[in-house]
């Protein structure tokens, strides 16, 4: 546990070192200068793409930057050679960026709650951070193990963003048929907006939420014990000299 | 402290074994050199040492303990000098050091080894700040963070200028002497060559010679005495066998003649290298 912590405070530190936390920062003042001029009804309309672009747009590519610097520097290899095993560097990425995403939002919804009064059902805010978050660290992962540099992974991310989020961003703005929605129900991009937006409901549809929940942890397991591990160790050590 | 035993790894996507079958034992204090050219395995059974890779056949033994039954704890013990820079850039040495440092159970005092090497100074610097040869002497700090049994260095002294290189062999030496067991590679011969107690040449997945380099120098070299000496202005060559020496013409030449070389057939690593693996060191065939 004592090395997990360790691991969590390293990755903080690089965030801040790298300006990758002051870019994440940088668009949550975005969102909340967004939640000044818009009323809360449009601010809640709105939402959606709020938690989209924060817990899996910003996430995989904070993930696959962050890996990209340690890929090109070769630290990930050091850290190979430490006593932690594959899973404890995992883990630690998701931890920091759960820990990451919490303030965010904190900064975000408590400015929201100041401003305009805007109060969550923050328990299910929480988990949905949870679970989405280690899902989008997972795909961050696979972004960084099919980039071979960093344009790729820019334009990696691009097709993700355009065959994943795109449609479900189309629909909720009107511009796609809305009975698309159907086809892209257990789309991990639909199941995450369904995960964020139970937290604005006075009513939660629990059989709906953890459907939802069940889904996108199962579905994170798969990606982890299918082709996040198993690739891990020569994903870290290609091009290496020892 | 090693012991490896009819080694064979095949990489999934090739067709063919990388390490054939190979045997070499290193013995706890010893300074073990491992050269061959580049692909002939030498990075492959690296990575199998230090348990990058898995899934081979054949044994491995460290400590007396089958390496693959090692988990975490093996990197307690172990410490790895890369050959290119390993720190990350925007941090400075110090974090960097601290970081790596805190994942051990044995923590060394940093202070000594920054200023043997001299980046004391440059501490509190941004790595991305330090030259192509003092990432290279930090590298070397990294690897020594744990106080380890056993040390991988992996061309240690490539991109030092003379003074750092003699600093770092000499910490390698220090570093023996004080009980520790080294696996270096190093296409420097005469690194090698100075430091190492034996060396194992490697070519195509298989080791071809294992042995001590004076041994080794004896073994390819010619027992002979080259010497040359000026006679009526002229430079003459005579070339004498280890048992002519003791006759009476090799002694009336020294005794008699001006001489102005004297040289044995004994060989060099480089010359070595070049006979058992058939590839030249600069500009590899």
């Amino acid at each position: 546990m004592a090395k997990i912590k360790h691991l969590v405070a390293g990755e903080f530190q690089r965030l801040t070192k790298y300006n990758l936390f002051t870019a994440s920062f940088f668009v949550a003042l975005v969102w909340i200068g967004l939640g000044i001029f818009l009323e809360p009804d449009e601010f809640r309309m709105f939402l959606p793409f709020v938690f989209l672009m924060e817990a899996s747009a910003m996430t995989a590519l904070l993930v696959g930057a962050q890996m990209y610097y340690e890929k090109k520097e070769h630290t990930i290899s050091s850290m190979l050679i430490s006593p932690i095993t594959s899973t404890d560097y995992i883990v630690s990425k998701i931890l920091s960026n759960i820990i990451n995403l919490i303030i965010i939002f904190g900064v975000i919804f408590l400015s929201m709650y100041f401003i305009k009064d805007m109060t969550f059902n923050y328990f299910i805010l929480l988990i949905a951070v949870f679970l989405v978050t280690s899902f989008y660290v997972f795909v961050g992962i696979l972004l960084s193990y099919i980039s071979k540099d960093f344009t790729a992974l820019l334009l990696n991310y691009m097709v993700i963003m355009i065959v994943f989020i795109l449609p479900s961003i189309g629909i909720m703005l009107g511009l796609l048929p809305a009975e698309w929605k159907d086809y892209l129900f257990w789309f991990p991009t639909d199941v995450t907006i369904r995960l964020f937006m139970a937290s604005t409901e006075a009513t939660v549809n629990w059989s709906q939420y953890l459907m939802d929940s069940a889904y996108i942890i199962v579905l994170g397991f798969i990606f982890f014990r299918f082709l996040i591990l198993p690739r891990f160790k020569d994903y870290a050590t290609a091009n290496l000299g020892v | 402290m090693f012991k490896v035993k009819d080694l064979q790894f095949q990489y999934p996507k090739n067709d063919s074994n990388t390490i054939n079958g190979i045997d070499f034992e290193i013995a706890k204090g010893e300074i073990f050199g491992f050269l061959g050219p580049s692909g002939a395995g030498k990075t492959t059974t690296q990575k199998l040492m230090v348990k990058l890779l898995s899934n081979y056949k054949g044994y491995i033994e460290f400590d007396g303990k089958d390496l693959s039954k090692f988990h975490d704890e093996f990197y307690e013990d172990i410490g790895v000098c890369f050959e290119m820079p390993i720190s990350f850039s925007k941090l400075t040495a110090m974090e960097n050091l601290d970081f790596f440092r805190k994942l051990y159970k044995r923590q060394v005092d940093v202070q000594p080894l920054l200023e043997r090497l001299g980046l004391w100074q440059d501490k509190d610097k941004l790595v991305g700040e330090y030259s192509k040869g003092m990432k290279i002497r930090l590298n070397m700090v990294r690897a020594l963070l744990n106080d380890p049994k056993m040390l991988f260095l992996d061309e240690p002294t490539n991109g030092l200028d003379p003074k750092n290189s003699r600093i770092v062999k000499d910490m390698i030496r220090d570093f023996r002497n004080g009980g520790g067991t080294v696996f270096l590679t190093s296409h420097i011969m005469g690194d090698v060559d100075e430091l190492c107690d034996r060396v194992a040449f490697i070519t195509d997945g298989k080791l071809v010679e294992v042995d001590s380099p004076r041994n080794l120098k004896l073994k390819y070299g010619q027992r002979t005495v080259a010497i040359e000496y000026r006679d009526n202005g002229s430079v003459v060559k005579e070339i004498f066998t280890m048992d002519q020496i003791r006759e009476k013409a090799f002694m009336e030449l020294i005794a008699t003649k001006n001489i102005e070389t004297i040289h044995s057939g004994e060989t060099t690593l480089e010359e070595i290298f070049i006979q058992v693996t058939g590839v030249k060191l600069h500009g590899e065939d």
